[in-house]
């Protein structure tokens, strides 16, 4: 009866989600039809009432303005303004103005919380730029991808703040937990452009650019939006003024501020951003509705009980729990899309890993790295798709390009696992409100 | 016929506004919120009740304009394929599968919108908001989505493209 009722789940969310059945639905079906096959209650009211409850849960609202903040950010000029104010400081690493891909993500994360938004924003300036100069197309390509994803660790994160709300655990703490592993996985970003580009130096641009120190200072000016946005959004949450979601808010003023300087604030983006931004939240907010509403329902029905056990019975240590959820993670990510992965996959994953002993703040760590690795896997990897749009190159050329910084992140996830102090040492000695 | 679906898609754009609008709210009620608490030292609890019941309300009313312009997302491994009756065959069984789920999750939220309406239930707030109000929000977001599903169906059977592929392009980031 019980592996019935486990195939039952696994085997139905398969079918319908590989014939492609909307992610939302899919979820919602599982959960109505095996709780109707295996249990006889008024499922119809649990489905309701659970939509419900998290729906109008109060730690999501930082979702939609967030959403809203990097919506409005990529209808101005602000990628302009990255690349003028970080080129000067690239011009003496090796690889040069390679890293301008990896830096300006690394920013530009810090104001938004989704990748595919982060790697648009920043790529729609850097990619012409760097193929324009003569940089090797596939290293400009691959470490825009890759760092790209920094913005669903670097906070704000979308990703973050719906693992927050499902598995019960403070957004904050999740949001200064990303910081030094984000800042980590963008500096082996950095060392291995150097490192390819060392060995290799046709690969960088051989244009000599010399700009005196006055200069790049004059440069930081262009930063100036950029750094008033971070100053706004992280620095009200870390120093204790903000809640996330009072943060975001102040964010979609910040970022409206930007906009109107920077002379993009029309009427006609402000209506696309708004509509954009309606569009990601309604997709992302029946998505958690489903998994929400699934999660429940295979509690009920004991699946995730059952599969602890099975996993247990294996006899695994928690390192090689982590590294077959890591294995496993990767696999899913070739079909699935990030956010979708973790939401149904967490009732289960996120019970086995608090019995191994994991922190559920460390955990989302892990899962944000694991799923930004999904992100850039083929046939489905959101930040290829936003690539291939702008250069119309084949997505094989993009995810073979891509694939040392796959590699980096696997790297990463090792890494906190074997060192978790890396994500846990700043939650762990920061007082924060809320 | 096609006059009829395309006027669901209207109401389905509708909605998309008033879903906008919310969202627009949730961001004045927060600041408002943000500015009593630093300036003036007054909390504004009914901020963030508000915002939550706009924020579930928006993501309902959001859902039909979403699915119709492509935004909802999905495996698209199958409908995708080259094979050109693979790809049709799975769009349409995903499609009406898409309808039976979509009715019955209407279905259910109609339902437990009625029943806040005959028990007359109010939040557990001071502002003892009738929950009658969001409810229905989430209800009629859920009927259009539905709604939309079925016109999906429609447009497949008499091979009318089922996606607004102008408004796709217009949305491509995210």
């Amino acid at each position: 009866m019980t592996t019935a009722i486990v195939f039952t789940v696994l085997g139905l969310l398969a079918i319908t989600l590989a014939a492609g059945v909307w992610v939302a639905v899919s979820l919602i079906s599982v959960g109505l039809i095996s709780l109707g096959v295996f249990r006889s209650m008024p499922v119809e009211k649990l489905l309701a009432q659970m939509i419900w409850n998290v729906t109008t849960t109060p730690e999501l609202l930082a979702l939609p303005m967030f959403i809203l903040m990097a919506e409005i950010l990529f209808r101005t000029r602000l990628s302009e303004t990255l690349f003028a104010g970080i080129t000067p400081w690239t011009t003496r690493l090796p690889g040069r103005l390679l890293h301008v891909n990896v830096l300006g993500c690394t920013l530009f994360a810090a104001i938004s919380g989704s990748s595919a938004a982060t790697t648009a924003t920043v790529g729609r300036i850097t990619l012409t730029e760097l193929f324009r100069r003569g940089y090797d197309k596939d290293l400009a390509m691959g470490s825009l991808a890759g760092a790209g994803t920094l913005g669903l660790l670097i906070p704000p994160s979308l990703v973050l703040i719906v693992y927050g709300v499902l598995a019960e655990t403070s957004i904050l703490k999740l949001f200064i937990a990303g910081v030094v592993p984000g800042l980590v996985l963008a500096l082996g970003y950095m060392l291995y452009i150097a490192f390819r580009t060392l060995t290799r130096p046709s690969m960088a641009s051989d244009e000599e650019l010399h700009v005196p120190m006055a200069e790049r200072l004059a440069g930081l000016r262009h930063l100036g939006p950029v750094v008033f946005l971070i100053v706004l959004v992280l620095g009200s949450m870390y120093g204790g003024y903000a809640s996330p979601s009072e943060a975001a808010a102040v964010g979609v003023v910040g970022a409206l501020i930007v906009s109107a300087m920077q002379g993009t604030l029309t009427f006609a983006n402000l209506r696309q951003a708004c509509f954009g931004a309606v569009r990601t939240i309604s997709m992302i907010g029946l998505i958690v509705a489903g998994a929400y509403f699934l999660s429940i329902a295979i509690g009920y029905l004991g699946v995730p009980r059952i599969i602890a056990g099975e996993i247990a019975g294996l006899g695994l240590s928690p390192f090689g729990l982590i590294m077959l959820l890591l294995v496993f993670y990767a696999i899913l990510g070739c079909v699935l899309e990030g956010m979708s992965s973790i939401v149904m996959t967490l009732p289960i994953t996120l019970a086995l890993v608090t019995q191994a002993g994991f922190d559920k703040v460390w955990f989302g760590i892990f899962l944000v790295i694991v799923v930004e690795m999904a992100q850039i896997t083929p046939p489905v990897g959101f930040n290829l798709f936003v690539i291939q749009g702008m250069t119309g190159e084949k997505i094989g050329r993009i995810a073979i390009a891509t694939l040392p910084f796959f590699f980096i992140m696997a790297g990463m996830a090792l890494l906190i696992t074997i060192f978790p102090e890396i994500v846990m040492f700043l939650p762990d000695n920061i007082k924060l409100k809320g | 016929m096609r006059a009829a679906l395309s006027a669901v898609d209207r109401v389905s754009q509708a909605a998309g506004i008033v879903a906008v609008l919310l969202v627009v709210g949730i961001v004045v009620l927060i600041i408002a919120e943000v500015i009593c608490r630093t300036v003036f030292n007054i909390s504004l609890s009914f901020a963030w009740e508000y915002s939550s019941y706009f924020l579930g309300t928006a993501i309902f009313l959001g859902a039909a304009f979403t699915l119709r312009t492509g935004g909802q997302v999905r495996v698209a491994f199958l409908i995708t394929s080259r094979n050109p009756h693979v790809a049709r065959t799975s769009e349409f069984l995903a499609t009406i599968f898409g309808v039976g789920i979509t009715c019955y999750l209407a279905y259910a939220l109609i339902l437990f919108a009625w029943r806040t309406f005959v028990a007359g239930s109010t939040s557990f707030t001071v502002v003892a908001v009738p929950l009658i109000y969001p409810t229905s929000g989430l209800a009629v977001g859920a009927t259009l989505l539905a709604l939309q599903m079925i016109v999906r169906l429609i447009r497949l059977l008499i091979d009318d493209p089922p996606d607004d592929r102008e408004a796709m392009r217009s949305y491509s980031v995210e």
